[in-house]
């Protein structure tokens, strides 16, 4: 058994995602009835649609913070379907869940560190944690500050400062600019624009149509759990729209 | 006055290693371990054997019993129990640890034998060195109370504040889910916050044992002291743990110091029961006091954070109906439901209320004719079943449909009983008078104890009502009308008109109608407007946010029909023994009680029907039919402990478990038809 | 003592009477129903049939006798070492052919110490197994007393404080039990005890339970109509958990107490004497009502205090006591619950013999028994009037006093005697 928090050895800095099939069950609900998705190396994938289309589920099914019902998951040719969700962190997956991935009773630093801990070398995670500090200089003045009582959008930071310190092999994000001010979504933005130049794999969930579709390279639109559309980002937005109201 | 402070700190030591050990184990692994006091006893045992019956050194006995013996009875109760249960709703894990609390027990005695340990040996010098500090006299084994439970507490901090290990746990306590898309392996982390706490319980029996005896009893309380150390700390602060801890145990010396005990002398009668009575239920006035002090004591924190993907298995649910669990299998599809044969049909037929009640309609006409002469004791059993059955269906309603783990069920059988008793001997009513008045009165004594936890969570009302049963133990129970100097107050056997229940038959009859009356009451009750509102609640929780008033509205409707529901059980339980007496009524018993009925299924009246039966004939199964002896007669207790263990398999209780399995077989059985129709074809 | 409680005394051995007029479970058995609250009228002995007709549990060879005791839960650790006792001597009555051609032969039940358990047991006893009499060593005991008694079945055994031991004139307690109004009649002699042994200003302190504040209760009310000394502080009120007693102690010392007397748990009692101890304070008396076991000898607190004793103590080699240490086998601690057992067991033989050991009936057991005038159980006491001593409180105890860690009996090894209290 290893320890809750080993390191991940030596990894290559790029990972290719493919889903087939994945089925979703809450209970008698379908909550995503059959997706396919592929997702080159180093690329980014816009995944978008109407609320309850199955979105958020798609995005906790694929790194195992929800059990898949049917359908594989496989990152890089290993079949990590059925892994436990900490076996999928630690093979260098991200994930930043809807309403902010922090753990709101811990300090900054320590959140910092619990979420660097399985991306990073023990003899490296030091530096790691100054990166991620000297990312946003807030962070750095409210290090030992509780997570919980900073603004929404610091508290992005923290996610987004961990993504940047230690970019992983993938990064799944789920509706990162909810509820934040334009300024701070544009920062978001940045910031994951910064992450795939270092070569991460993106899969984003976003309402923001326009600004994920700038970032993204291919587009997949939801409806009722299934894919109702996907292609290349350029094309996507007439099917985006159509596929909602109130986007953007 | 220094000293009665010093004094207080000294007590409060030894709730604060019980409330961290309590508190650390609960937000990390969500367990609360209603058995801690129960393992650091059998520790404390286990220590004194290997060191005194069989001497061995005493420190290296210590060692082994405390870092050896204590994580091992962690793992191998997380590995067999808890790992299963990591799903599972607080109420089924609470469940689990009342029936571990039921069983050790029997278990040290089976184990260890019936021989009181009559010395006080310990770590320390025997017989004990005695000191002074600030004229206080402290003995050598005070003193390594104090100073373990400040290294503890200086040790636990380090640990998790600086180490990986800490991280993880307190990455876990906040958001598990989270922690474990970070990489957190939250099961081990639970698994070890476990193991930490059951070593923490360890260390203190071994500490604690010189102190307080070698008696399981202490241990018992030493819990009780410690849940207001556990609700002043909200269930998640180590350090308000330890100084709610202190508090107590300053509050229940200061109040001896003579400025502080006149005033109170001036203000009530101190030879009244009630004030006597108010000294052993000081922590619990302290943690009721704080429960209705505190706002925001919502739901667990943890509730809030998980996105749980699937239905857990939970202990309320309904078994799935008999249509649907033809079950979609992924390949497939809907296979044809058995119950097209005939066989499912009659299947069916005997478990729905008209099945049922032909079942009991035959043991009433014929299990007298069978059970009479030298028999008829166990007829009598069975009119004992009877009645602790009724009582157990209170349990139904409360758990089953409320969804509140109440340990204080039989204290309101208890109140119903000892009612009736008083009603007879004082007021000359006839029995089945006093027990319709005692049903009427003890339903606002039940709203009453349902409403300061009524909109918190399943824990914090299981605390609340064990604190009420405390309470009235602690004071009305001890009345000298009540107790009568243990003899109790006589109580006939029923009568209507020239009719008289005075006999095994006649009784169990009686019983046995009123059994199917409020097994009927309770059906309707789940098919009621409030038992909807209530299976909702249970299925989802934002859908009890949303609904607000009713909520609690039908919880309190539940609260108070069960509460009369176990009245009405204990009015019947004192006729059936022909004496009112409160020990009959302790809340030990009705945690054996509830064990046995949540095996069965907490849902279903056959289950209290079985709890009721099994509890009143085990005992005599084992001891005049199996002739067993000694040791072997602590086995039923043992059994009835382990039981509730089984809902690591099966949460919904023992009776799910064999339909499902019955299901399952059918199932398979027809899978096997369909594919030779497949061959054939 | 509220008259609410007076009602419910009354009352109780009035429903006994009434109860016991008219026994409607089961069958009815044979014998006579017997009255209780008022000794046999009839004042000559029965004499046993002659040729024998056997009662339910006797043949040519055997006598079954039944016992309560418990065996599980945690009221064992109490009672359960009765029966190595009482075990004991019946091996002595079957092996040295006491009872003539017949041997005794044991049927124990468990109650656990829950008196509905304790009267179904009497019931399977009874009716199943068909025993000849009871013996009952249980705090529980009343759950089967009004049943036994409608049924005429001698029971024998230790009162442990229960008034229907001194209800119903089917029950023989090896001694002497206590009033049926235990709220009112009471005794001078634990006012006397500690006066003897020059206490003059008392601490009297008992545990949140109304068995234990009653006690404090009597002996404070004792205290205060007699006179003779005072009551300098009192507490009925510690938690059964509770073993620390700094604060207590300190109450105690700042009373300018002399004599503690106290009814808490054994192991609470000694916690407390330890404490005085610790802090100073010193005592001239120190008693405690039970524990007589040589092994809290060496328990911190126990150095000095003063225990009593229902029976003459082991330490005086009575002819009984000589009799238990021989027949009874060295896994046997001599103390106070095993010796108990062995009591019980001598008060049975007795039993039997008075009925006569051609035949021994129910019948004549429980009448002749009653007859007795002076009954020393193989000198364990001295001579007790069965007749007249049933349904009043006892009055004469033997102390011993821890010295040295030894048990020392004191006034001369007799019994000390008080003297009937009425408290008001």
């Amino acid at each position: 058994m290893t320890s809750p928090l080993a390191a991940p050895t030596a990894q290559p800095t790029v990972a290719r995602l493919s889903v087939h099939g994945l089925e979703v069950r809450y209970g008698e609900a379908l909550a995503v009835a059959g997706v396919d998705l592929e997702v080159a190396a180093g690329t980014a994938v816009a995944v978008l649609g109407a609320n309850g289309a199955g979105k958020s589920s798609l995005a906790a099914a694929i790194v195992g913070a929800v059990p898949v019902a049917r359908g594989r998951v496989h990152i890089d040719g290993t079949d990590v379907t059925a892994w436990a969700a900490h076996r999928v962190a630690r093979l260098g997956i991200a994930f930043v869940p809807e309403g902010r991935g922090i753990f709101p009773h811990l300090s900054v630093a320590d959140n910092l560190r619990a979420l660097l801990r399985a991306a990073v070398e023990p003899a490296e995670r030091a530096d790691a944690l100054g990166r991620a500090l000297s990312t946003f200089p807030v962070l750095r003045d409210r290090a030992r500050q509780l997570a919980g009582t900073l603004s929404g959008g610091e508290q992005q930071m923290l996610a987004l400062a961990r993504v940047l310190a230690a970019p992983p092999r993938l990064l799944v994000a789920d509706e990162m600019s909810l509820g934040l001010a334009p300024k701070l979504v544009d920062l978001v933005f940045e910031s994951l624009a910064r992450a795939k130049a270092q070569g991460v794999t993106i899969l984003l969930v976003e309402q923001y149509v326009d600004r994920a579709l700038e970032l993204a390279d291919t587009a997949v639109v939801l409806r009722q759990g299934r894919v109702d559309w996907h292609g290349p980002s350029t094309e996507a937005r007439e099917h985006a729209v159509s596929g909602y109201l109130g986007g953007g | 006055m220094l000293i009665f402070l010093v004094a207080g700190l000294v007590a409060g030591c030894v709730y604060a290693v019980a409330a961290v050990g309590l508190v650390l184990t609960y937000s990390s692994s969500r367990i609360f371990n209603f058995a801690h006091g129960e393992i650091a006893f059998f520790v404390a045992i286990t220590f004194h054997w290997l060191a005194f019956s069989h001497g061995m050194n005493r420190f290296l006995a210590g060692a082994i019993a405390a870092f050896v013996v204590s994580p091992l009875i962690g793992l191998g109760l997380w590995a067999g129990l808890f790992r299963k249960l990591t799903h599972a709703p607080p109420a089924v894990r609470l469940v689990a640890t009342v029936g571990l609390f039921v069983a050790i027990g029997p278990l040290s005695r089976i184990v260890f034998g019936t021989e009181q340990i009559q010395d006080l040996r310990g770590l320390g010098p025997y017989p004990h060195h005695n000191y002074s500090w600030l004229g206080v006299p402290l003995d050598s084994d005070q003193i390594i109370v104090l100073v373990t439970t400040i290294l503890l507490a200086v040790a636990l901090v380090l640990l998790l504040r600086y180490t990986a290990f800490g991280l993880s746990v307190r990455a876990t306590v906040d958001a598990p889910s989270l922690a474990s898309t970070a990489g957190i392996n939250v099961a081990v982390v639970s698994a070890g916050s476990w193991m930490i706490g059951t070593t923490l319980a360890g260390i203190s029996g071994i500490m604690l044992a010189p102190l307080r005896g070698y008696l399981d009893s202490q241990f018992t309380f030493l819990i009780l002291g410690a849940f207001a150390g556990v609700v002043i700390a909200r269930m998640h602060s180590l350090p308000l743990a330890f100084a709610g801890s202190l508090l107590v145990g300053v509050v229940q010396n200061l109040i001896r110091w003579k400025p502080i005990e006149d005033v109170i002398n001036h203000v009530v009668n101190r030879d009244s029961v009630w004030v006597r009575g108010l000294q052993p239920s000081l922590p619990f006035l302290i943690m009721l006091a704080f429960l209705v002090c505190y706002r925001g004591l919502g739901r667990e924190r943890f509730v809030v954070d998980n996105r749980r993907g699937t239905e857990e298995p939970d202990l309320l649910a309904d078994a799935a109906p008999e249509a649907d669990v033809a079950a979609v299998d992924p390949a497939r599809g809907p296979s044809p439901s058995a119950d097209a044969t005939t066989v499912g049909r009659w299947r069916r037929l005997a478990r729905t209320p008209p099945g049922g009640l032909v079942f009991l309609a035959a043991a009433w006409l014929f299990l007298p004719l069978w059970l009479h002469g030298s028999r008829a004791l166990w007829l009598g059993l069975a009119g004992k079943g009877l009645c602790v059955a009724i009582i157990a269906l209170s349990y139904t309603v409360v758990a089953g449909e409320g969804g509140l783990i109440s340990l204080c069920q039989i204290t309101f059988a208890g109140i119903g009983g000892l009612l009736v008793g008083q009603l007879v001997v004082n007021n000359n009513m006839s029995v089945l008078a006093a027990t319709a008045l005692a049903v009427v009165i003890v339903v606002p004594i039940g709203l009453l104890a349902a409403l300061p936890s009524l909109r918190l969570g399943d824990l914090y009302v299981a605390l609340a009502t064990l604190a009420f049963a405390e309470l009235v133990q602690n004071t009305w129970f001890q009345l000298d009308g009540i107790s009568n100097f243990g003899s109790g107050v006589p109580v006939p056997r029923p009568k209507i008109g020239p009719i008289a229940f005075g006999g095994d038959t006649a009784f169990f009859r009686l019983v046995l109608i009123v059994f199917v009356l409020v097994a009927i009451v309770v059906r309707n009750m789940q098919r009621s407007t409030t038992g909807l509102t209530l299976a909702a609640t249970r299925s989802s929780e934002v859908a009890s946010a949303t609904m607000g008033i009713s909520i609690v509205r039908a919880k309190l409707v539940a609260f108070g029909l069960s509460a009369a529901i176990a009245a009405l059980g204990g009015a019947f339980y004192v006729q059936y023994a022909r004496v009112a007496q409160p020990i009959e009524f302790l809340w030990p018993f009705g945690l054996v009680w509830l064990a046995i009925v949540v095996t069965w299924g907490v849902r279903s009246p056959t289950a209290a029907l079985l709890a009721g039966t099994l509890y009143a004939v085990t005992p005599d199964v084992f001891s005049s039919l199996l002739h067993l002896q000694g040791k072997w007669l602590e086995v039923p207790g043992l059994m009835f402990g382990l039981g509730a263990l089984g809902l690591a398999r099966e949460p919904r209780g023992a009776l799910v478990q064999i339909r499902e399995g019955r299901r399952g077989k059918q199932r398979r059985r027809s899978a096997k038809r369909d594919q030779r129709t497949a061959a054939v074809a | 003592m509220t008259a609410r409680g007076l009602r419910s005394t009354t009352a109780l051995a009035l429903v006994a009477i009434a109860l016991g007029a008219c026994s409607n479970d089961t069958k009815s058995s044979t014998t006579t129903t017997v009255k209780a609250g008022t000794p046999t009228t009839v004042a000559t002995k029965i004499a046993a049939p002659n040729p024998c007709v056997n009662d339910p549990g006797m043949t040519a060879s055997t006598i079954k006798i039944g016992v309560i005791v418990p065996q599980s839960g945690p009221g064992a650790l109490s009672f359960a070492d009765t029966l190595g006792g009482l075990k004991a001597r019946v091996d002595e009555a079957n092996q040295t052919g006491e009872l003539g051609s017949r041997k005794i032969v044991l049927d124990v039940a468990d109650d656990a110490t829950d008196p509905t358990r304790n009267g179904e047991a009497a019931r399977r006893l009874v009716e199943s197994d068909n025993v000849f009499s009871i013996v009952e060593m249980s705090s529980a005991a009343n759950g089967s007393a009004q049943y036994l008694n409608s049924k005429a079945i001698p029971v024998v055994g230790w009162h442990v404080g229960l008034a229907e031991w001194s209800t119903y004139t089917n029950m023989f307690t090896f001694r002497q039990g206590t009033s049926v109004d235990q709220a009112h009649d009471y005794t001078s002699r634990n006012n006397d005890l500690i006066k003897t042994l020059g206490g003059t200003k008392v601490a009297a302190i008992g545990g949140a339970n109304q068995a234990s504040a009653t006690f404090v209760q009597q002996i404070v009310k004792s205290i205060q109509q007699l006179k003779q000394i005072s009551v300098a502080y009192t507490a009925s009120d510690v938690p059964p958990d509770q073993t620390d007693f700094t604060s207590i102690v300190q109450r105690i010392k700042d009373s300018g107490a002399d004599a503690l007397i106290t009814g808490m748990d054994f192991l609470q009692n000694t916690a407390l004497s330890d404490s005085l101890t610790k802090a100073g304070v010193k005592l001239k008396v120190v008693v405690f009502p039970g524990g007589y076991d040589p092994r809290v000898l060496t328990l911190p607190g126990v150095e000095g205090a003063v225990f009593g004793l229902e029976f003459r103590p082991l330490e005086l080699h009575s002819p009984s006591a000589v009799a238990f240490d021989k027949w009874a086998p060295k896994s046997v601690v001599r103390g106070q619950i095993p010796y108990v057992g062995w009591l019980s067991g001598e008060t049975l033989i007795e039993g039997l013999k008075e009925s006569g050991v051609s035949c021994p009936t129910r019948k004549a057991f429980i009448n002749n028994l009653r007859l007795v005038t002076d009954w020393t159980a193989d000198g364990a006491f001295d001579p007790v009037n069965l007749t007249t001593s049933f349904g009043k409180q006892f009055q004469c105890v033997f102390y011993v006093r821890v010295t040295k860690a030894k048990f020392v009996p004191l006034f001369g090894g007799k019994q000390f005697c008080g003297n009937p209290l009425k408290l008001s």
